[in-house]
């Protein structure tokens, strides 16, 4: 059988926000070869966090689009595929939050030129990013000392 | 919260009036040497979405003038 070029978009989100983009360090996301393990493609997912009318406020529809909208995050390759592989993808992300890391995965088959684009393959992270803003690391704070605490929470 | 690895105190955190932000006081136990740490652990979750998360913060402590002495 003659590779063909096959492209793979994938898309990691948060359950109950938007896309997991630039802002929050973006996902690394991994296409392997479910069988051998082989790595077939691997990068970072970066760019906007969606359109926040269609991922947030439009109900949902079959067949509508939610998240590939202009200048959307999403990680996308091309791979030469000689046959029906089946394949693993994980997201792990948001990159830049340590504490919030999170990680999804699916298992799909990829077929030799069709295209698994548009939406993309989507995966959902569950979770917060739990900032605390005071005290802050570099503070040194005295015995018995009345402390204010506070910490920011959002979505991935 | 915990000092030297033991937890003194547990408060919920209210709405800040900021978005996203919650906050709350408390105060600290008896600092006997310098270096002694504070560790912050706060949890947020949202059951109905299956979210949960948690933040850390570790602070360093010195005593008081008259309890380091």
């Amino acid at each position: 059988m003659r590779a063909q070029s096959t492209r793979v978009v994938v898309r990691a989100v948060s359950c109950d926000a938007k896309i997991i983009g630039s802002l929050v360090g973006g996902c690394r996301i991994s296409v392997r070869e479910r069988d051998s393990g082989e790595v077939l493609a691997e990068g970072l997912q970066l760019g906007g966090s969606g359109d926040t009318e269609s991922i947030m406020k439009t109900p949902r529809t079959r067949g509508a689009t939610v998240f590939d909208t202009p200048g959307a995050a999403c990680f996308e390759a091309t791979l030469d595929l000689a046959e029906p592989t089946p394949v693993e993808i994980v997201a792990e992300g948001p990159l830049a939050y340590p504490d919030a890391l999170q990680l999804a995965g699916k298992s799909t088959w990829l077929l030799p030129g069709r295209h698994l684009d548009g939406e993309g393959l989507v995966l959902t992270l569950h979770g917060f990013i739990v900032d605390v803003i005071i005290p802050a690391s570099v503070d040194v704070l005295g015995s018995r000392q009345a402390v204010e605490i506070e910490a920011g929470v959002r979505l991935l | 919260m915990f000092h030297n690895g033991e937890q003194f105190e547990e408060l919920e955190l209210a709405y800040a009036g900021r978005t996203s932000v919650f906050s709350g006081r408390f105060t600290l136990p008896l600092v006997q040497v310098d270096y002694e740490v504070l560790d912050i652990r706060i949890t947020a979750s949202q059951a109905e979405t299956r979210n949960f998360g948690v933040g850390r913060q570790s602070v360093k402590l010195v005593p008081s003038a008259e309890e380091g002495a």
